[in-house]
């Protein structure tokens, strides 16, 4: 009989697919697409009407102040009390869910972030709205999934439809959407899941169009390229939302860390820090409340004076990072761009005024500086220069998008070289596995750890730890307290040496993996930690347990030779 | 894989579909209908500066207007004004343009066009962008919108002297103006700038037939009849308008045409002996006022102003012929008129009150 040379061919059923469960997640694609596009919908729409209702027209100048401090401290101790889950921004607890938690969100946690974000974003809180929208959105996609009794793999892949459809709805980029899934979410351009993350993002996207029409996000004037010489101009722009980028960052993890280390008591009202700074500066410049599309679009336009520009890119520059440091709700895409909008506008302003016939309006620079700063801030250049293009559907942009872009990337990567949203899972204690851990296969420290090892206590003898590291053949053993890893220990000529800056391990990583980390960190032992606590215990990996695998691999190899 | 349970879910999440999808139309609904309103509101209140010329605070609320509501041309354009009256033309421009390119026909874009060229100094383009805003659609009211446009383009072309085009543009409104007093007033004044004074008094004639009382009308046709050179008719609607006016505007230009009538040399009962003792009268006055302006001005005095000042006082001082004929007085006449004309070119037009009779009277004489 001669062999099928498509064996799988036979597999496959009418449709095209594989099995049911290809369908299923096929159509419960599109079902996340419709559900989220309209989640997200109301949210924008709940979080408008309730701002206009804090904020009518001509209203009082203390109202700039006390909704704010209200609004923080009422959403506040919502997230303290009651939705814990959904404090933050959104991305990096997206990204803790589909890696460390099989794809889990709770349904609690995406009410808590509808409220709680509505709540402060409504109050002036000057976070942005999309980055709660994925968390929303992934939260929906997971809910979802588990009601269909999804495998735990199959809900890991729904989670980046949603996450990709309240992009799509929330900034009205359905492309960049899929870009920064794929770029950001999960960390991969070639994700299997990209044709779900496609059609949620195209069905979120319809769903927006139905009910809000054909409304951009912002209103952006025909685009020039007045002379070749404007590149070197966007090039400065580039260095320019570089710096302003780095600052940010840094000036936010720096914060977060500062209101980590304040009284866990304190945690329910830290976020009425950020409302007061956030209410103090709007009592004297309106313009810093909220995300401040409106100011966005005034500037695309280029209708704001110089000093005003930068001024706006400062001020937001210190209000956002407070605010999303103090713990509030919300999340930083939206002020990434009006940071970007003021410093595009200020360097535009200056090249107009000084060769007004060579270069275009501040507007056009104002344009290119929102993905200036999206691409120092949030570190995806890929998906801010689709992003903008989205926004201007204009070909001719993309060159000095690139180019400021890039260069804008390239500053933030020298000098701050964690990417924000990771700097904050380790802030967290979380280390999310890269791209090359999750390709891993075969054997994983998992397989070979000690399971249930002792930790064995920081103040302990050194006949106790001998009597440890004796019994697995090594010289190091994990120490802590109250189930709190503090370091690794060893025996030194007698004394018990304790180590607190030491190598770790995660169950998921391979046996070549550990051996590299050992020879790189001059060690035979590693403590096996959690993924989401890099302080809980699961194990410990010894490199003679390592070499025992290998040679009963190779035994068995030697045998089938043989 | 367990078909009723995925029912059930099913069934259940269409339910939440449908429950957020009427959440979401109920709160677009009240978002469109609240935006509207506050731009309506943002709109009127810049409207209103605008009038009143707070150009920059206006420009704050009409900015928000079409922010809140970019589809509402009007508000656009309002915008695009806004910025054009506050000299902002390069932000004023692409705004106009792109609602003129998106209804070329639209009268109110095309009335923006042509404010935004007048700004700019475009006036041809400015004219052209008039007549297709006349010509163009409009919403509501187009009847008074474009006589207004026009007379708009009517003042543009008096500030540029185009007495001919205006002339063109005043006589098409004549016809459109209808019964309205207001509009034929503007209508009438605005003849009388064109250098019409005929049609400009016929106007006004039949807004003091209709109106009596109507002391304006009475003013303007004083005006146009004294413009016309008829200095009796002119006295006679100044008096009728003093009767319900009395002001020193009025009292002056009575005063004025006393003084023209004493003076005037061409009524036509006027005997050939007292047209030439005008005529003295006139070149007398000339010859003094040219006299005094050579004397204080001496770097312009001449050789042609000396002579003819001599000619000027011979023939003052010369006796009165024994038989005075219509040519003599018209050969005084024609040597003061020659007098003023000289003293136009050595020292310019005489702006004095106190000549204003006189200038009136050489002007008549010389056209």
């Amino acid at each position: 009989m001669p062999e099928d040379p498509e064996p799988d061919r036979q597999k496959l059923n009418w449709t095209g697919f594989a099995n049911r469960d290809d369908q299923l997640l096929i159509v419960l694609s599109l079902v996340i697409g419709v559900l989220v596009g309209l989640t997200v919908v109301a949210f924008m729409l709940v979080t408008g009407r309730l701002s206009a209702r804090m904020y009518p027209p001509d209203s009082a100048a203390w109202r700039r102040v006390l909704v704010p401090i209200a609004g923080a401290l009422l959403s506040g101790y919502l997230l303290f009390r009651y939705f814990p889950g959904a404090r933050g921004s959104g991305i990096p607890q997206t990204k803790f869910a589909l890696f460390l938690e099989d794809g889990y969100i709770s349904l609690k946690t995406v009410f808590g972030k509808l409220i709680c974000c509505s709540i402060s974003l409504a109050s002036g809180i000057a976070l942005g709205r999309e980055g709660p929208s994925v968390q929303i959105g992934a939260g929906i996609a997971s809910a979802i999934a588990r009601r269909f009794g999804l495998s735990a793999e199959n809900v890991k892949a729904l989670v980046p439809a949603g996450a990709a459809a309240a992009l799509a709805a929330a900034f009205n980029t359905p492309i960049a959407a899929v870009l920064f899934t794929l770029e950001e979410i999960l960390g991969d351009l070639h994700a299997p899941v990209l044709g779900s993350v496609v059609l949620s993002s195209a069905t979120s996207w319809i769903v927006l169009h139905l009910i809000l029409g054909d409304q951009p996000l912002f209103h952006v004037p025909a685009y020039q390229l007045v002379s070749t010489a404007e590149f070197g101009i966007y090039a400065i722009l580039g260095v320019v939302g570089g710096l302003g980028s780095v600052c940010f960052v840094k000036l936010l993890l720096g914060l977060r860390l500062w209101f980590r280390k304040l009284p866990r008591w304190t945690v329910w009202c830290q976020p009425a820090i950020g409302g007061l700074l956030v209410g103090l500066l709007g009592w004297f410049h309106p313009e810093v409340l909220g995300v401040g599309y409106d100011y966005v679009d005034r500037v695309l336009g280029g209708d704001f004076p110089l000093k005003t520009v930068i001024l706006l890119a400062v001020l937001k520059i210190v209000a956002t990072p407070v605010c999303y440091s103090s713990g509030n709700a919300g999340g930083i895409f939206g002020p990434s761009l009006f940071v970007g909008a003021m410093m595009g506008g200020a360097v535009g302003t200056v090249a107009h005024t000084l060769f007004p016939g060579s270069t275009a309006n501040p507007g056009a620079y104002a344009l290119v500086g929102m993905g200036t700063a999206f691409a120092g801030i949030v570190r995806t250049p890929l998906t801010s220069v689709i992003m903008i293009f989205e926004m201007t559907r204009d070909y001719s942009i993309i060159v000095p998008l690139m180019i400021s872009n890039m260069i804008s990337f390239f500053i933030s990567q020298k000098l701050q070289q964690e990417p924000i949203y990771e700097a904050l899972a380790h802030q967290e204690g979380v280390h999310l596995p890269t791209l090359q851990e999750r390709g891993a296969s075969g054997l994983t420290a998992a397989d070979i750890m000690v399971k249930d090892a002792p930790m064995l206590p920081s103040a302990v003898s050194v006949e106790s730890l001998r009597m440890e590291t004796e019994k697995e053949q090594c010289k190091w053993w994990p120490v802590g307290d109250d189930g709190h890893l503090r370091g690794m220990a060893t025996d030194r000529r007698g004394v018990t040496e304790i180590k607190t800056s030491f190598a770790h391990a995660h169950p998921d990583h391979s046996l070549s993996q550990l051996l590299e980390r050992m020879r790189e960190f001059k060690v035979d032992a590693l403590p096996v930690v959690s993924r989401a606590d890099i302080h809980r215990l699961i194990g410990v990996v010894t490199l003679r347990r390592i070499l025992s695998v290998y040679e009963i691999q190779e035994e068995q190899a030697g045998a089938e030779f043989e | 894989m367990k078909v009723v349970p995925h029912l059930k879910v099913a069934v259940s999440l269409s339910l939440i579909a449908a429950g957020l999808l009427s959440l979401d139309r109920f709160l677009e609904r009240t978002e469109t209908s609240e935006i509207a309103r506050e731009a309506e509101s943002a709109y009127q209140r810049g409207t209103s500066l605008l009038q009143q010329r707070k150009n920059d605070q206006a420009l704050e609320f009409l900015r928000k207007a079409h922010s809140l509501e970019r589809e509402n041309s009007g508000y656009e354009l309002q915008l695009g004004n806004a910025l054009a009256a506050a000299g902002k033309t390069d932000d004023a421009e692409p705004l106009i343009m792109e609602a003129l390119g998106r209804r070329p026909t639209d009268g109110a874009a095309n009335l923006a066009a042509a404010h935004l060229m007048v700004e700019m100094g475009e006036e041809t383009a400015a004219e052209s962008f008039f007549h297709r805003a006349i010509y163009g659609e409009w919403k509501a009211d187009g009847a008074n919108l474009r006589i207004a446009t026009r007379f708009e383009l009517v003042e543009l072309l008096a500030e540029e002297k185009h007495k001919q085009e205006m002339l063109a543009e005043l006589i098409s409104l004549e016809a459109e103006a209808g019964n309205d007093r207001k509009i034929r007033k503007r209508l009438a004044h605005l003849l009388l700038l064109a250098g019409s004074p005929v049609r400009a008094a016929a106007v006004y004639r039949d807004l003091t037939n209709t109106g009596p009382t109507d002391s304006e009308s009475l003013i303007g046709l004083g005006e146009a009849e004294l413009a016309d050179g008829n200095y009796r008719a002119a006295r006679n609607s100044f008096l009728r308008a003093a009767m319900h006016n009395r002001g020193a505007a009025i009292e002056s230009r009575l005063q004025l045409l006393d003084a023209l009538t004493a003076l005037d040399p061409m009524p036509r009962q006027l005997t050939s002996l007292e047209k030439y003792h005008r005529s003295i009268r006139i070149l007398d006055l000339t010859r003094s006022d040219l006299e005094q302006l050579a004397e204080s001005n001496p770097s312009r005095d001449s050789a042609q102003i000396g002579e003819l000042l001599k000619q000027a006082s011979d023939a003052i001082a010369k006796r009165q012929p024994p038989h005075v004929s219509n040519e003599v007085a018209e050969a005084v006449l024609s040597l003061a008129e020659q007098l003023w004309r000289a003293r136009i070119q050595a020292f310019g037009a005489s702006t004095s009150q106190d000549e204003e009779s006189l200038r009136l009277l050489l002007e008549r004489l010389g056209s």
